[in-house]
């Protein structure tokens, strides 16, 4: 499905969603089939839509999982211009200071392993016998080829996701 | 095909049967892997293990190509199922064959990642 949306005259060619919502974890699977939606009106190519569909998903499995008063919030910016797309995505929850350790680690450990499907690797080795998964990061890197980045302020979680989408990339995916 | 299926998970938004067709262990997925499906699936899969090492099947076939998403807590109980194959001796061991279709996008990097993750164990088939 493709379609026109129009832009802010002012910014052409930009695009963003912005939703918070609670309870949180049964909305994640109906947030991820809009933004699929979104995405395939304003991108041109499933496996594009797929692979943020698959970040939105992840992120927002988490921000929901671990937020600490049961809201979450994520928004995505979308910058098309003639050679490619970037896009961000955003999530944002309150977190335990436990948590918060928990995906400071995380982060060390994938700033240590900078291929991402080593890291993605190491992560499954990792789960084995271990009650968590911990596999969604890895997962959006590897499978997704998104940029990852967090900050942490008191409980406040913010994890950023960012990709630039180019006709290539596009093809090189499509099977 | 056998009539009773050796393990099933029915819910509203996701089906996993296995069954064993012409001596062949067959798994057929279908719906929406997320959290909500996350307790049934922990205790589908190692039924179906268990299946497979009871009659030493040499592999098993799962379908996917019904399965419009899998989030990364139910992937990992595949992980561990590759975990618990490698873990046999190794002519114990059998192959997991998964059936993918290149309409759900997500499907071909995450079984990619996956059989890095097992060379030996994980072979994907890919249909139109």
């Amino acid at each position: 499905m493709q379609m026109d949306i129009p832009t802010h005259p002012g910014q052409p060619g930009r695009y963003h969603v912005e939703l918070s919502f609670a309870p949180s974890l049964a909305l994640v699977t109906i947030v991820r089939r809009f933004v699929i939606t979104f995405f395939d009106l304003v991108l041109t190519s499933p496996t594009w839509s797929s692979k943020l569909a698959v970040t939105v998903h992840e992120l927002l499995e988490n921000a929901c999982k671990f937020s600490t008063d049961r809201d979450s919030y994520v928004r995505i910016d979308v910058h098309k211009t003639p050679s490619f797309s970037e896009v961000t995505i955003e999530t944002r929850n309150l977190a335990s200071s436990d948590n918060c350790r928990t995906l400071e680690a995380l982060f060390a450990e994938m700033a240590a392993i900078v291929d991402p499907m080593t890291f993605y690797l190491a992560r499954m080795e990792h789960s084995l016998g271990s009650p968590q998964s911990q596999l969604g990061l890895a997962r959006v890197r590897a499978e997704a080829d998104m940029a990852l980045s967090y900050r942490v302020e008191g409980d406040r979680v913010s994890i950023v996701a960012t990709t630039r989408l180019t006709d290539e990339a596009s093809e090189e995916a499509t099977p | 095909m056998s009539e009773r299926p050796l393990a099933e998970v029915t819910m509203p938004d996701f089906a996993a049967r296995a069954h064993s067709v012409d001596g062949v262990l067959r798994v057929e997925l279908s719906g929406n892997a997320d959290h909500g499906v996350l307790p049934e699936l922990e205790a589908f899969v190692p039924r179906v293990h268990a299946e497979a090492r009871a009659t030493s099947v040499s592999e098993v076939v799962i379908d996917m190509t019904g399965l419009e998403f899998m989030n990364s807590s139910c992937f990992r109980t595949f992980v561990n199922w590759v975990g618990w194959i490698r873990s046999l001796e190794r002519e114990h061991q059998y192959l997991l064959r998964f059936v993918a279709t290149p309409h759900r996008h997500w499907q071909r990097p995450s079984l990619q990642a996956l059989s890095c993750f097992a060379v030996n164990i994980v072979r994907i088939d890919n249909v139109a």
